[in-house]
């Protein structure tokens, strides 16, 4: 496995005709601007619409505007072209559903987020990242964060982890995926949707 | 991986590709991990920038995780590995384990000594979730009336009327039987709500599988639901639709105090307005019932409704007492 997801990214290009060279840059931008930014923006996403079950899938479209148009040209700034890519999509949704405008959008500019504001300063984003980090491994259920903890941190192999927890292999997996899963959205959405976790 | 139909909502569509993007991750770091698995890994990616983008936000996660081996390793030992992880939030999860146990152990006792039938119910635009003893979870709308018999042996409900969303906690040897007026919903552990009009009955299933049946045992009126499945009964037909999940979603949207139009003649939504609300909306006339509303409404409010019908359709609102008329 490789370390960070960077690395991971050179064959994965290749396999994308579509993409030009340009493409690690903009995801690098991705993994290191935007991601930080997700808890803000499903902040934002759910102050803005009313439909929870959307969320998700605001959040995605977002995500694959900007990756896209990273592609071709990086923003001055992530944060104001991440929040009004935002608000236009929240714009175009309202028109094609007709969904009848409602206070909640009609307050757009009123609870949008200070854009302007410059990031945390990179020493300190990184020791944030670590607190969250711990906090995002020990806000997993007991039993994923122990498969967790000992694949990820004292690099067990499944076999290893499923004498020493009496589960099946086929177990370790399964609480592996969803500790993945669970672990990227308490990193970056903070704890944005516990229900969804196992 | 799990698969999505062609039905899939997007709300759907966008969980399940975090959840493929973290299956290919766990596959990925299996020691096995072969050649044909990376061309495989490589068709995902390629399909679609959002399948790329998730599964590189779940590898960013993971990859970053491992910052942790260098930071106090002992802070992360596994609670079953012996010592328990020092710190104050494991002892808070562990005694708010054993208040839950306690809990169930005293429900439980207090059961057996006294068995008896539990009856819930919610007012006009009440809300309202009860945890049974067996773990599942029941959740009343408005105007609903709903009773619960739990045994050693079986697990019984009945909707008297209204609607409730059952989550229903898995017991292969105690099947959870709802009744509701002249049908019966037989489930092991699932997820489906059910809505009781005096003359028809809606069951939808979100998750697992469940039999529904008709009292008198007809097997016309009988069916197997699947996922996604609607089915509506009426005194003399039962007929079931798959339907995409996003309407799913949308006929649940009350749990979150919302109701869903899509093309709703004013007259129908002013209905499904009047379960939630003591004032009742009122059309007055066939000219004002004409209209079609669409969007996600707050149950609980009529102002907005009439707000809508007043500058969007241009219709006349007047209060009368608990009514408010809305015509041309």
């Amino acid at each position: 496995m490789a370390q960070g997801s960077d690395l991971d990214s050179g064959h994965t290009n290749a396999s994308r005709p579509g993409a030009p060279m340009s493409a690690p840059e903009a995801l690098h931008w991705f993994l290191h601007e935007v991601l930080p930014l997700e808890a803000m923006l499903l902040q934002y996403l759910r102050h803005n619409w009313r439909d929870e079950s959307d969320v998700e899938d605001l959040l995605q479209d977002i995500y694959v505007r900007v990756y896209e148009s990273a592609q071709k040209e990086l923003p001055d700034n992530t944060k104001a072209y991440l929040f009004q890519t935002a608000r236009n999509l929240i714009a175009n949704r309202v028109r094609d559903r007709r969904v009848v405008p409602m206070d909640a959008v009609a307050d757009l500019d009123a609870l949008g987020v200070a854009i302007d504001t410059p990031g945390p300063d990179q020493t300190l984003a990184a020791r944030d990242e670590l607190r969250r980090l711990k906090e995002a491994i020990e806000a997993l259920p007991p039993r994923y964060r122990d498969v967790v903890v000992l694949r990820r941190i004292r690099n067990l192999s499944r076999k290893e982890i499923a004498t020493r927890l009496n589960l099946s292999e086929a177990s370790v997996s399964v609480y592996l995926t969803e500790g993945m899963y669970a672990l990227a959205d308490i990193l970056y959405g903070e704890q944005a949707n516990p229900r969804k976790r196992p | 991986m799990s698969g999505i139909g062609p039905d899939s909502g997007a709300a759907e569509r966008a969980v399940a590709i975090k959840h493929q993007a973290a299956a290919w991750l766990e596959r990925r770091d299996r020691a096995d991990w072969s050649e044909n698995d990376q061309r495989q890994l490589d068709g995902w990616l390629g399909a679609s920038t959002a399948n790329f983008l998730a599964y590189q936000r779940v590898a960013m996660a993971w990859g970053r995780a491992e910052r942790l081996v260098a930071l106090e390793p002992r802070e992360f030992q596994p609670a079953s590995a012996g010592r328990p992880a020092p710190g104050r939030s494991f002892f808070m999860r562990a005694a708010a384990l054993v208040a839950t146990l306690t809990l169930f152990a005293v429900g439980g006792a207090a059961y057996v000594l006294l068995p008896k039938v539990e009856t819930y119910s919610t007012p006009v635009g009440g809300h309202r979730t009860i945890t049974l003893a067996d773990g599942s979870v029941v959740e009343l709308n408005t105007d609903t009336v709903f009773r619960a018999d739990l045994g050693l042996t079986h697990r019984a409900g009945w909707l008297e009327k209204g609607e409730a969303y059952f989550s229903i906690a898995h017991d292969a040897n105690r099947p959870f039987v709802v009744t509701a007026g002249n049908h019966k919903i037989t489930v092991l552990g699932t997820k489906f709500s059910v809505r009781k009009e005096p003359d028809r009955l809606e069951v939808a299933l979100v998750d697992g599988r469940v039999w529904f049946s008709a009292e008198n045992g007809a097997p016309s009126q009988s069916a197997l639901m699947t996922p996604g499945d609607v089915l509506v009964a009426t005194a003399t037909s039962v007929s079931v639709t798959r339907e995409p999940s996003k309407r799913i979603s949308d006929e649940l949207a009350w749990r979150s105090g919302i109701i869903v139009f899509h093309n709703t003649p004013l007259a129908e939504a002013a209905r499904q307005y009047n379960r939630y609300n003591r004032e009742k909306i009122v059309i007055g006339d066939s000219f004002a019932a004409a209209h079609e509303i669409s969007g996600a409404l707050p149950a609980d409010n009529t102002q907005e409704f009439a707000h809508i019908a007043q500058k969007f359709f241009g219709l006349r609102v007047k209060r009368n007492g608990d009514e408010m008329v809305i015509s041309r």
